[in-house]
């Protein structure tokens, strides 16, 4: 059964006070504990950096992979970052202790050479946006998400970029390199891209 | 004057409609108190349904900080005008993406994170969801919409409404059948009630239909009637005894008054007619007493004497039997005779006057014996008396004619004669004492006035009847005895006929 709020005054005054004294108590521990702000939890003017790593983290819960991208039931979600190590930084701070579909998240740093092994997706920054081209099609061989960070990603191969819109991260997204790396992306993913290529 | 009728039936209408009335009425307030709140909760769910396919649909706005995903998703609720105003809240309290012109959440409501919940503000409904994607919760989304329970409850107590008068109607109907077992027989007994206290008919009762409380009722109050109109008969026996008595004393008082009126009048008429024949008595002895050596003169007036001192006896020996008679003193000496017998005896009495006046007597009688079993003297006497009479009352030189006759059982005899007859106003009263058909011919003839009622008596002594008939004064008259017959082989051997006791 729904629980009716009430909406007495004088009761309604008297909860909010203590609720908004216990929510200054609880962020003050927090504080201390320097305990990073989960993602979008109004922490002043998160950097571009750290809104990216909360993206790249956020788009495993709308991306299926084919069941042969991993090597188990359990086997972990790795994410290879390509050439930015402050995006790694982050993201090893965004996925701490969280879980996808109750396999658990890996961050590497990554090198060229070595870029897809044993990676569900590669995080490819603008440092490293020359690798992409030779990359791509071996990612989509092995049903690798490529997120990438740089203007004209998708036409070498990335599935999802990034891209900064007045101020703001957005991303892109190609359908086609989705199709063909075998990934299947939520609609509800599509609904807020910035923009959807089609093939 | 209102029935009892309507009454009893009125009442048992009353207490139907109020029963009908106060669990309807109950069940109407269980029904608006549950459905208030099941529609509360309907509506509260139904929306919050909503609420999360919007939260659903712009947790990815949420995720990726896409505000105007998150308004483009909100302002789909347009298509249903009920919601006033929807937005979506971080869950720090911080608004993300609203719709509408008002804010979405009411004036007292915690933004941050307040769960599943709702909040009616009047005529509006305040639902919040919380929006989780995976494990994090990633705001609240809360929709204002209208809230029309009034309405709705006018619906429904109107339906209730309805629904309380077609089953007034219907209880009305239902009972207005059913009563009929209860108030007939109670309405039964009441109309027999007014019926008795109307006709006072006791003998009325009440048909018992039942055998429940009215019938113990029934059965009481038949008893009842049965028990009053017992007594009330008795009364009114009572008191009609009571008045055929009174009016038999009175009757009885009239008789006597009558009776000794009558005894007055027949004092007087008496007193005359024992005084009528002194006067030539005395006459007589005067004229002896003068003129006694007159032989032709004495002899005259010794012999008028000698016919009215015979005129007084016989009177006065009538009169004796009439008052023997009446006094019950008379004694039939009854013995079986031949009426020829008896008829002749009467002749032979009757025939010096018969002959002195010159009448020409008739004699026909049956030719076969006819025994009578009577007192032959007696009854002599009244046939004598009848030829007298004839005699008497016949204008000299007329026709006395004596009949005869008889049948299986009875003996009829006839006197009659063709004299100065009977008006017909007097036929009644000739057998009554002292009724005397012509006072100035009884002065010239020597009447009688007891000899009729003398004859009636013994007549009917001997169980007879006698009748007396005329066709009118001048025409004659006639009088017919009839006497119950014997058998003649019961016949006793004849005994001599008396003579000489009368006349």
């Amino acid at each position: 059964m729904l629980t009716r709020t009430s909406t007495q005054p004088a009761l309604r005054r008297v909860v909010e006070v203590s609720l908004l004294a216990c929510l200054t108590a609880c962020m003050l521990v927090i504080g201390a504990w320097s305990t990073p702000a989960p993602l979008g939890d109004g922490g002043a003017s998160p950097s571009a950096t750290s809104v990216k790593a909360a993206f790249v983290y956020r788009f495993l819960a709308f991306v299926e992979w084919p069941e042969q991208a991993f090597a188990s039931a359990d086997a972990p979600m790795v994410i290879g970052v390509l050439g930015a190590d402050a995006l790694a930084h982050e993201l090893e701070e965004v996925v701490a202790n969280r879980r996808i579909d109750e396999r658990a998240i890996e961050v590497r740093r990554v090198d060229v050479a070595h870029a897809l092994d044993g990676v569900n997706v590669l995080y490819v920054g603008e440092q490293a946006s020359s690798a992409l081209t030779g990359l791509a099609a071996r990612a989509a061989r092995a049903s690798v998400l490529v997120v990438s960070d740089f203007a004209d990603a998708l036409d070498e191969g990335s599935v999802i970029n990034l891209l900064v819109v007045d101020n703001r991260v957005r991303f892109e997204v190609s359908l086609e390199a989705a199709t063909r790396s075998a990934l299947r992306l939520s609609s509800r993913l599509l609904g807020v891209a910035y923009r959807v290529r089609a093939p | 004057m209102r029935g009892p009728t309507q009454s009893i039936r009125s009442k048992l209408m009353l207490v139907v409609l109020v029963t009908t009335v106060a669990a309807l009425g109950i069940v109407a307030v269980a029904l608006v108190i549950y459905e208030s709140r099941a529609y509360e909760q309907a509506v509260a769910r139904s929306i919050l349904t909503q609420a999360q396919i919007v939260g659903r649909a712009s947790a990815p706005a949420l995720v990726f900080d896409d505000p105007k995903a998150a308004r483009e998703n909100l302002a789909l609720l347009r298509v249903q005008p009920r919601f006033q105003a929807a937005a979506i809240y971080r869950p720090n309290g911080q608004l993300f993406a609203s719709y509408g012109q008002r804010d979405a959440a009411g004036p007292g409501m915690s933004r941050s994170d307040p769960g599943d919940g709702y909040a009616i503000e009047g005529n509006e409904i305040v639902v919040h969801g919380r929006i989780v994607e995976g494990n994090d919760v990633l705001g609240t989304v809360f929709l204002r919409s209208a809230y029309a329970l009034d309405a709705r409850l006018r619906d429904y107590l109107s339906i209730l409404g309805l629904v309380l008068v077609a089953s007034l109607v219907l209880a009305l109907l239902l009972s207005a059948a059913l009563q009929r077992a209860i108030t007939q027989p109670i309405l039964a007994v009441a109309n027999v009630a007014r019926q008795v206290m109307q006709r006072r008919d006791f003998s009325l009762r009440v048909a018992k239909t039942t055998d429940d409380e009215v019938g113990v009722l029934v059965d009481a109050f038949n008893a009842m009637l049965a028990e009053v109109g017992r007594r009330a008969e008795a009364l009114e026996s009572s008191n009609a005894s009571l008045m055929r008595e009174s009016g038999e004393r009175r009757e009885a008082e009239e008789a006597l008054r009558e009776a000794d009126r009558r005894k007055d009048e027949f004092l007087a008429i008496l007193a005359h007619e024992l005084r009528n024949p002194l006067a030539p008595l005395r006459n007589a002895l005067e004229i002896l007493k003068r003129r006694g050596s007159d032989t032709a003169v004495a002899n005259e007036a010794r012999q008028m004497m000698e016919r009215q001192l015979r005129q007084m006896v016989r009177l006065v020996d009538d009169l004796l039997d009439v008052s023997r008679i009446t006094t019950g003193k008379l004694a039939l000496k009854r013995e079986v005779v031949p009426l020829a017998e008896v008829v002749r005896s009467a002749i032979d009495t009757a025939r010096p006057l018969i002959d002195a006046r010159a009448h020409t007597l008739g004699i026909t009688l049956p030719l076969e014996r006819v025994d009578v079993d009577v007192d032959a003297t007696r009854l002599a006497q009244v046939f004598s008396n009848l030829l007298n009479n004839a005699a008497n009352y016949t204008e000299p030189g007329g026709r006395i004619d004596v009949i005869g006759s008889a049948d299986e059982h009875q003996v009829t005899v006839t006197i009659r004669d063709n004299g100065i007859g009977i008006a017909p106003e007097m036929i009644a009263t000739v057998f009554r004492m002292f009724a005397q058909a012509d006072a100035s011919l009884e002065r010239v003839q020597g009447g009688l006035g007891v000899g009729l009622t003398l004859a009636r008596h013994l007549v009917e002594l001997h169980g007879g009847t006698i009748e007396a008939k005329s066709e009118g004064s001048g025409r004659g008259s006639e009088f017919v005895v009839r006497l119950p017959r014997v058998a003649s082989g019961a016949a006793s051997a004849p005994k001599p006929v008396a003579s000489g006791s009368a006349l």
